[in-house]
């Protein structure tokens, strides 16, 4: 299937039919669970009705850390298979991850005022989140810091591969310290700790967000293969 | 001359420090920028005495660590222009072996000199003598691991347009368990628990960066070559 799949033409007729309606459906995921998740759902004994922007600050980070892992991934078989179109998988997927890392940052400050009292603390959480920040920023540097576009190819991928110990130190940060953010509520040894109501709304904008971002993958793929037969014409036009 | 290991160590470390011996300007750029930040601090801060102790020694390794920063990223940006690289490359000794001899010169000749600074520094802003000698400890391990972590950031943006820009952001994520830990040692002394437990984890973060970073810089050198 993956063989399949590698050669770009095949890609692009194997997405033809389904892309559209992978829009519609991340669409439709995003808008039912807005509905519920701002109406249709229980408030916090605690936190009244701030918990809502739980839902979408973590899809926002749930993403932003997912996205890196399949950069990494696809930095792997590049480095190894040497095939050319995990490098553009890469790099159609570092913007999408670096708007997402933002943003989960901006949602948790915006959280975190109300609840904590403070935009921002220097906590194991926050902090280890700020880095993977910067590591989308050099990413997507470095990939595009050389004369000719694809020389920055191979150093991204090594850069891909060694910021993949923060993601570890993102996920078990609330555990190993002492933070001000909350521990685990959903991914747990011991079941999902979080109230019912609260997750039906939450899992229907993880998966709307899980089409979003394949739809946005999807149209920077096809935009970076355009780009690449473009200077491959240029090059024949000489 | 004979052709054996210990002939080709004493030719590369001759090389490398009469390289360094001619760009001297790189070192007193360096000690010029840390004086700057050094007087810079307390007209910032203000010079009242209880506000400078909270940061004085924050300040110390802002000041080491900002100067070295724009020298970490050129480690192999002169050989990479002069085409030594390349005779590193089919030299008969790994090109991992001769990074490390590189990158512990750089330490050396051009990091373990700026240790004299820190107690001149420290007593301009009132330091104990206790975190004096415990701050020149943990400098000189932790700036073996920011030598490291500098090579791998300055073989990944050889041939570059603009390493400039790039590298601070490749170096800061990298060095954070240095700061961490180092800043726990002094931490440590400051209200008198046990300092060597904090020691040794940042042992450990340097000595896994020593086998770490030459695979990633050979690897990276390697890509830079062929392209």
């Amino acid at each position: 299937m993956i063989n399949y799949l590698a050669n770009p033409n095949r890609f692009l007729n194997f997405i033809k039919p389904i892309e559209f309606s992978i829009g519609v459906f991340s669409f439709l995921f995003i808008f039912i669970g807005l509905y519920l998740s701002l109406f249709n759902s229980p408030e916090d004994y605690q936190q009244g009705d701030t918990v809502r922007i739980m839902y979408i600050h973590v899809p926002f980070a749930w993403f932003a850390s997912f996205l890196y892992l399949s950069i990494s991934i696809a930095s792997i078989f590049f480095l190894i298979w040497r095939h050319p179109f995990a490098d553009i998988i890469a790099r159609s997927v570092a913007p999408l991850g670096l708007i997402f890392s933002i943003l989960t940052i901006l949602t948790g400050s915006l959280w975190g005022k109300p609840m904590w009292g403070t935009w921002w603390v220097w906590d194991a959480r926050l902090t280890s989140m700020l880095i993977l920040c910067i590591f989308y920023f050099a990413y997507i540097g470095i990939s595009n810091a050389f004369p000719r576009k694809i020389d920055g190819s191979k150093p991204a991928a090594i850069l891909a591969i060694v910021g993949m110990i923060n993601l570890p130190i993102i996920k078990f940060s609330v555990d190993w310290w002492n933070t001000l953010h909350q521990p685990a509520s959903i991914i747990r040894f011991d079941g999902p700790s979080i109230n019912q109501e609260m997750l039906l709304p939450l899992v229907i904008m993880l998966l709307g967000f899980l089409f979003m971002s394949i739809f946005i993958i999807l149209i920077n793929i096809k935009t970076n293969l355009i780009y690449k037969k473009y200077q491959s014409e240029i090059l024949k036009l000489g | 001359m004979k052709i054996n290991f210990k002939n080709i160590l004493i030719a590369l470390v001759e090389k490398e420090f009469k390289s360094y011996l001619r760009s001297i300007n790189n070192f007193i750029n360096m000690i010029v920028f840390m004086i700057a930040i050094i007087i810079l601090f307390p007209l910032t801060v203000g010079p009242s005495e209880e506000k400078l102790t909270l940061v004085s020694n924050a300040i110390v390794w802002i000041a080491l660590i900002v100067s070295i920063i724009p020298t970490l990223d050129k480690i192999y940006i002169s050989d990479y222009k002069n085409g030594w690289l390349e005779q590193y490359y089919y030299s008969p000794l790994l090109l991992e072996i001769i990074i490390l001899i590189k990158c512990f010169v750089f330490w050396f000749f051009l990091i373990i000199p700026l240790t004299i600074f820190i107690p001149i520094f420290s007593i301009l802003l009132n330091i104990p003598l206790l975190i004096i000698f415990w701050n020149i400890i943990i400098f000189a391990i932790g700036s073996l691991g920011f030598c490291l972590i500098g090579s791998i950031c300055s073989s990944l943006t050889l041939g570059t347009k603009s390493n400039n820009l790039i590298s601070p952001l490749l170096i800061l994520p990298l060095a954070i368990p240095i700061f961490i830990f180092g800043n726990g040692v002094v931490e440590a002394v400051k209200s008198n628990y046990d300092p060597l437990p904090n020691l040794y984890l940042l042992i450990t973060v340097c000595l896994i960066l020593l086998i770490i970073s030459p695979l990633i810089s050979a690897y990276s050198i390697k890509i830079a070559l062929t392209k």
